[in-house]
């Protein structure tokens, strides 16, 4: 019965990979339309992994838009006042961010369950308020302009922009799926004591995920603002960045790499088109994603997919 | 014990001579505080209720505050009744959608990891905000009353009067809540259940019922409480989350099921909130003190359990 | 009273209980075993804690196979839980109160019956006003025993009321039970058969979710078997 499944694992990744190149690279050859929803994928696509790879630990945060919010700044205004060039205010974005979570990780990473997760579901509204009170440098209220848009707004460049984090995305995840990483953050997701007995510096750790998980959602927040050539502090830091990576990530199902890549395919292109029909208010989905998941299959799309093929393997 | 009662004397004693102080420097300051302490507790106490015998942490509580208050305004607009007559209608409805909120979804995680039932209440919440700025969009609404305008003079000082309606209102919700859970039947039946749900389960509560109510309760007190806010504020869809953050700080401040405490760390809050924004160019920052006090409570709860 | 016929229950896909069938009459029972024999799980599925597979539970003939908790207690049957699983934040005379206010044929009369408990019980009645959590783990065990008394039931079950207690302590117990016996029909799992053979009239032996002996106490405390492996001789 082992061989069976190993080859069966095996055809099944060959399937997915082959599936996956051509989803793809399917958006570069059909034009500038399917390239713009390509890009919407991929950054909910990039936030709910990196949601997901902090969660392994336990930790559940509500800071993505926080963070995407504070890369999108850290991005303008690199360009604004350093006249960076957009591709490198990626890189300064993803550093600022880290360092700004490294800060606030080595307070609130003390806390656990619900009060780390309310702590960061403040962050992003402390950001905003921050961002917003500091005139001078950030344009307050009413945000900052770019001169231009990334790649002259390129689509096809920007959408291959998008698809390398999204693969650095994955493989970052995957990183935090295997080996020592993986390790110490689903011991401590199980059981803190066990984890700490067994001499895994938890601390270390959480704060490693915390700050590599940060910079990934800042990056995409960078690369969103370059694309689009501003920010305000309202469109920034909005609710949309939380409540649309959580969504994506529960509906393929928490706890893998997979998961939310699936999940954000599905759900991200589908979004696309809910859109177009109700364009307010469409969030209520996401809300609605979350409630039904979580009661009907918490394991999400991957969970039913793998407990089926066990079933057939059994059989 | 001891240690902790010191503490809270010297706690309390810094409590009373910054009060002192602040009435010295602007004496509106403090009574802007205590108005504002007075919306503060009210909205906490109902989701300290819950916490404390359901032990979860509804993260929906602001949007149902928003809700009721939509409701209110609905039903006063269209009944062309004052907002506290539609409030007879508000708060049951409230009661209604608690125990539907309760019966739908908290009571499938009520047993699950803490995790699952942060983020069902959080989607729960962002249904309830989605919903309404689908149904009346996210533009703002407001009733003018005349009497919500009464002020007061003082010396030289004058004062709007009416948000002392919401320490009323506060006193109101921590009495009531009170004498519910001490001499009532149902009430002792939740205060066991909050204290071990197993052991009340073993004497012949109805735990599931007891969570259903009490769910239900705190709703309907959302009910009230949305549409006293209703009265004095304006209203939009994502108007409560602010409310359920602060709520939770302040419940966090005062130690789970400690009710009476959240009066003080109301107090707390409102005044350094109204301190702050009493400095000039300072009223933008005060929504950043309940996150530095959350940090700071927290920090030293969870210091002085592992010490 | 309340009769078992042939019930099962299983965790999952571990069966724990297996067809197993016992009575209690208006006496004292014992139910002895190793740990992991499956007395708690039989207890608890008795109470409405533990699904049941098959079979049936009677209390006077009246089926209360798969009722809800609070509704067995209800009908007459109380539990003193292996945990204790008291409110340790209330005094002692509010757990004690409260468990009565939950039974509406006991609520009437609480008083005469907290009257009745702290004369069975005189510590608590000294403690009436201190909070459960502050009380040693005897005292807590009498005052589990004492909440279950409160709810007036016809059955009482204990889980190893002498788990944990100083061999004084459970010598002290077994004589309350000894004297109690005598108003309520009483089902005691335990792994101490050296003192709750004193207590008890009749007995079950219950291994791997079976029964594998049973016998008035005499026959018990003779039987080779259990001599041998619980009695220690
Ligand atoms: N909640 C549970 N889930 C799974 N297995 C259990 C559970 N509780 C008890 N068991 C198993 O059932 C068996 C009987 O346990 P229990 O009824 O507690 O025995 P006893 O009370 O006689 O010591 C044991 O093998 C134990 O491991
Ligand atoms: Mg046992």
């Amino acid at each position: 019965m082992k061989p069976t499944r190993t080859t069966g694992s095996v055809i099944a990744l060959w399937v997915f990979g082959v599936l996956g190149v051509f989803v793809a690279v399917l958006p570069l050859l059909a034009g500038p339309y399917a390239q713009a929803i390509g890009r919407s994928v991929l950054t909910y696509l990039i936030l709910a992994v990196s949601w997901d790879m902090l969660i392994r630990s336990g930790q559940l945060s509500f800071g993505i838009a926080g963070f995407f919010g504070l890369g999108s700044y850290a991005a303008v205004m690199a360009g604004k006042w350093l006249g960076m060039a957009p591709i490198l205010t990626l890189l300064l974005a993803g550093v600022v961010v880290a360092l700004v979570a490294a800060a606030v990780g080595s307070v609130v990473l003390r806390l656990r369950g619900m009060y780390f997760a309310i702590t960061t579901l403040a962050l992003a509204e402390i950001f905003r308020i921050i961002i917003r009170n500091w005139n001078n440098f950030t344009g307050g209220p009413n945000g900052a302009l770019l001169s231009g848009v990334i790649f002259g707004g390129n689509a096809a460049a920007t959408y291959t922009l998008m698809l390398v984090l999204g693969v650095l995305a994955i493989a970052a995840s995957e990183w935090f799926e295997h080996g020592k990483m993986h390790f110490a953050l689903t011991a401590i997701r199980n059981n803190e004591v066990v984890a700490k007995s067994s001499g895994i510096n938890i601390y270390r750790y959480l704060l490693i995920a915390f700050v590599i998980t940060s910079a990934m959602q800042g990056v995409v927040g960078a690369s969103y603002a370059q694309q689009f050539g501003f920010v305000t502090p309202e469109s920034s830091f909005h609710m949309n960045y939380t409540l649309i990576p959580l969504a994506l990530a529960l509906f393929g199902g928490m706890y893998t790499s997979w998961g939310p890549v699936v999940g954000a395919v599905i759900l991200g292109v589908l979004g696309e088109y809910l859109k177009l029909y109700i364009p307010y208010g469409h969030l209520i989905v996401y809300g609605l994603i979350i409630v039904l998941v979580l009661l009907l299959m918490p394991k999400g799309i991957v969970g039913l997919v793998r407990a089926r093929m066990r079933e057939v393997s059994h059989d | 014990m001891s240690k902790t009662l010191r503490l809270q004397i010297i706690l309390g004693g810094c409590v009373v001579v910054a009060a002192v102080l602040i009435f010295l420097w602007k004496p509106t300051v403090l009574i802007y505080g205590v108005q504002r302490a007075g919306l503060y507790a009210a909205i906490a106490l109902p989701m300290a209720l819950i916490l404390g015998v359901v032990h979860i942490v509804n993260l929906a509580h602001g949007e149902l505050m928003m809700v009721a208050a939509y409701i209110t305004y609905y039903l006063s607009r269209s009944l062309g009744v004052d907002p506290f007559v539609a409030m007879l209608i508000t708060a049951p409805v409230m009661f209604g959608v608690g125990i539907l909120i309760y019966k739908l979804t908290i009571s499938h995680a009520v047993k699950g990891p803490e995790l699952n039932q942060l983020i069902l209440t959080f989607g729960v919440a962002m249904v309830l905000s989605q919903l309404v700025n689908l149904l009346t969009t996210s533009q703002t609404r407001k009733i003018s009353l005349d009497y919500v305008t009464a002020s007061a003079t003082i010396g030289e000082t004058s004062f709007g009067t009416y948000n002392f309606l919401f320490v009323g209102l506060a006193a109101a919700v921590l009495i009531g809540l009170q004498l519910f859970l001490k001499r009532t039947r149902l009430g002792q039946a939740a205060t066991a259940v909050g204290q071990n749900p197993n052991g009340a389960e073993i004497i012949g509560i109805d735990v599931q019922r007891t969570y259903t109510i009490v769910v239900a309760i705190a709703a309907g007190l959302m009910g009230i409480i949305g549409t006293f806010f209703l009265t004095k504020f304006s209203i939009f869809p994502a108007v409560g989350g602010a409310y359920t953050m602060k709520s939770f700080c302040l419940v966090a401040m005062a130690g789970i099921g400690n009710l009476p405490m959240i009066v003080v760390s109301s107090l707390i809050l409102a005044v350094a909130e109204s301190s702050i924004q009493a400095i000039p160019g300072g009223s933008g920052w005060a929504p950043l003190v309940f996150f530095a006090l959350i940090i700071l409570v927290i920090m030293t709860r969870s210091f002085r359990r592992s010490s | 009273m309340l009769k078992i016929d042939s019930i099962s229950c299983s965790y999952g896909r571990l069966g724990v209980i297996h067809d197993l069938s016992m009575e209690v009459g208006a006496e004292s029972v014992g139910l002895f075993g190793p740990n992991g024999a499956g007395k708690t799980t039989l207890v608890n599925a008795i109470f409405g804690m533990v699904p049941v597979k098959s079979g049936t539970i009677t209390l006077d003939g009246q089926d209360i196979t798969g009722k809800p908790t609070h509704e067995i207690v209800r009908s007459g049957v109380a539990l003193v839980p292996q945990a204790r699983e008291l409110f340790p934040f209330m005094t002692v005379r509010e757990n004690l109160m409260v468990a009565a206010e939950q039974v509406p044929h006991a609520r009437e009369r609480s008083s005469e019956t907290l009257e009745e408990v702290v004369s069975i019980f005189p510590i608590l009645g000294e403690r009436s006003r201190q909070l459960a959590v502050t009380l040693s783990g005897g005292q807590q065990r009498m005052l589990a025993v004492g909440r279950s008394l409160m709810a007036r039931p016809r059955v009482l079950i204990l889980d190893e009321p002498s788990l944990g207690l100083q061999p004084s302590i459970v010598h002290e117990l077994f004589s309350i039970l000894g004297e109690m016996k005598k108003e309520i029909s009483i089902l005691v799992a335990e792994q101490n058969v050296r003192e709750s053979l004193r207590s008890v009239d009749r007995g079950y032996v219950l291994e791997n979710g079976r029964i594998v002996i049973a016998g008035s106490a005499s026959e018990l405390a003779h039987d080779p078997e259990v001599e041998r492996s619980y009695l220690g001789l």
